[in-house]
């Protein structure tokens, strides 16, 4: 295996019950590579995700981050480890403001116990100051610093989709995994979320895999694509390949 | 001013139940359980508190061990009897938690003996009174309002300003996302337990200067009284725990006042219907109706 790829997959797979989800799915996704997995819908791309970050466990294949087989690690661990990601449903804190939930991403960071905390000590306040500045630094790349105070759940449906991958970020990954990130997007605003994702793959070097129905935004911004369908990888390639790709054709129009 | 006195009297005996009903709320929050051993815990800290206060230790000493004692009881609880349940539906949590509470109520009656036995509040709280105005206060109702306020502060800055409040409330909105973004539940879910226990300890303290009489069964009706709470003020809301305390010590006093004192539980209870019948989220809670 190869030191640079962030994240390679052999031969995952998962069953539920008697249905095989996903088969055979294999990858490698370089450090800052923007990837982009699509297929038609109940394809399985959602699953892969889960898959990766441990949400379910994989029946066959393995997973490596950076080289690390994550067999044997739980969510968090698999978070710790450079993993981070978004939702198809949106699943922010709802009840928490913007600051918090970007501040919930950053738990493993702030480094302060409980007791200074309650004393107010010094490394309290030196910390939460780190903090709210880190939070404030990623909230700038969406021009959301001013929405600090704002509730989560009543963002409008776009932001909320922006705070989601601030959150993400807040968590220092090797690879972001956006799920669908401009679903509800109108066409200005998945214009601006194309040119943010290239910006945080510059700024932070990081990949990113991302799962899209917008084709314009797949095309545009990912340099690798891989075609699920019905569980089975069953095209990769650059965009242009994918798009003359007879199978890929097949799956999409069911011709 | 009688009034004024049966104020204090009813806010003393409120603030007894909202610092145990917090730790019902914080706990359902987390975990969706309702910790009905909750109530026992306060019952062995009063017993700790007790012995303590008998020894001669220094009030302050007797404090702390008794809060340490609720503490660590409840991590072991937490640890060995609902941590593998974690994936367990509710129901058999539920049930563990009222074995929990039966299993204490008898090794109690088994190592303290089941006979009441007195507790020494004038060691731990000064006695006296204090005139305001034409009222007559003992300074231990104002000692328990001003304490159980205090713990109540601390309780809010902790959930509200600090980091393990904030994965606290991100757990308690959604455990899966909560662990995706590297938060560690497990971590989470014991440091919850044992603040709530913590508040309970400061609750066993409070309970014995107000009953002074420790039996193995003390938990269970005080544990009722504050769920009766919890759910009034919201199942799952911390604001919601306090109010509903206050609001359950004030009615049970002015049930005396007015002369059935008899009555004063059933009441209470019958509150719970009433709550229950027309608003089943408590005074603060949450809607419970989920968007498809």
């Amino acid at each position: 295996m190869q030191k640079s790829n962030v994240l390679e997959c052999v031969g995952l797979g998962i069953d539920f019950g008697g249905l095989t989800a996903v088969n055979d799915f294999n990858i490698e996704i370089g450090t800052t590579d923007i990837y982009g997995l699509i297929g038609p819908n109940g394809a399985g791309k959602t699953t892969v995700f889960n898959l990766l970050t441990k949400v379910y466990k994989p029946t066959r294949g393995s997973v490596f981050v950076n080289g690390v087989d994550t067999k044997n690690l739980n969510t968090v661990k698999a978070n710790k480890l450079g993993l981070a990601r978004t939702f198809q449903n949106i699943r922010l804190f709802q009840n928490m403001t913007v600051q918090e939930n970007v501040m919930v991403g950053l738990h493993n960071e702030i480094g302060y116990n409980l007791a200074s905390a309650i004393f107010r000590l010094p490394s309290y306040w030196r910390a939460e100051k780190k903090a709210k500045e880190r939070v404030c630094d990623l909230l700038s790349i969406f021009g959301m610093q001013d929405m600090i105070e704002h509730k989560a759940g009543s963002l409008p449906y776009g932001s909320q989709r922006r705070l989601e991958i601030v959150r993400a970020l807040a968590t220092s990954p090797k690879i972001l995994l956006l799920d669908e990130p401009a679903a509800g997007m109108n066409p200005a605003e998945t214009d601006e979320l194309m040119k943010n994702i290239q910006l945080i793959n510059e700024k932070f070097k990081i990949a990113v895999l991302l799962i899209e129905h917008d084709m314009k935004l797949v095309m545009g911004i990912c340099e690798k694509l891989a075609v699920l369908n019905y569980g089975m990888l069953i095209a990769k390639g650059t965009p242009a390949e994918i798009q003359s790709n007879p199978a890929v054709i097949e799956a999409y129009l069911g011709a | 001013m009688l009034f004024l006195s049966q104020l204090i009297n009813g806010l003393q005996l409120g603030s007894i139940y909202a610092l145990v009903a917090l730790g019902y709320n914080m706990v359902y929050g987390i975990v969706k359980l309702l910790n009905f051993a909750h109530g026992d815990i306060i019952m062995v800290g009063a017993y700790i508190a007790l012995f303590s206060l008998n020894y001669n230790h220094h009030p302050v000493v007797a404090a702390l061990l008794t809060v340490g004692g609720c503490t660590l009881l409840a991590i072991v609880i937490e640890k060995t009897a609902y941590s593998p349940l974690r994936l367990a539906p509710r129901l058999s949590l539920l049930i563990t938690a009222i074995g929990v509470s039966i299993l204490l109520q008898n090794l109690a009656q088994f190592f303290f003996e089941a006979r009441g036995r007195a507790f020494p509040a004038d060691r731990l709280l000064p006695t006296g009174t204090v005139s305001i105005g034409d009222a007559t206060v003992s300074y231990t109702s104002l000692l328990t309002i001003g304490i159980s306020v205090a713990s109540m502060i601390v309780l809010t800055f902790i959930v509200n300003k600090t980091k393990l409040g904030k994965a606290m409330r991100a757990v308690s909105e959604d455990t899966g996302a909560a662990q995706l973004m590297g938060v560690n539940v497990n971590v989470v879910i014991t440091f919850t337990f044992a603040v709530g226990a913590a508040l309970a300890g400061v609750g066993a303290l409070m309970y014995g200067v107000r009953f002074p009489l420790i039996t193995p069964t003390i938990g269970a009706m005080l544990g009722l009284k504050a769920f009766v709470a919890a759910v009034f003020g919201g199942i799952g809301s911390i604001p919601g725990a306090m109010i509903g305390g206050f609001m359950i010590g004030l009615l049970e006093v002015l049930v005396i006042h007015m002369g059935y004192s008899g009555w004063a539980d059933g009441v209470v209870f019958m509150l719970l219907i009433i709550v229950l019948l027309v608003r089943p989220t408590g005074i603060m809670g949450r809607n419970l109706m989920e968007k498809v």
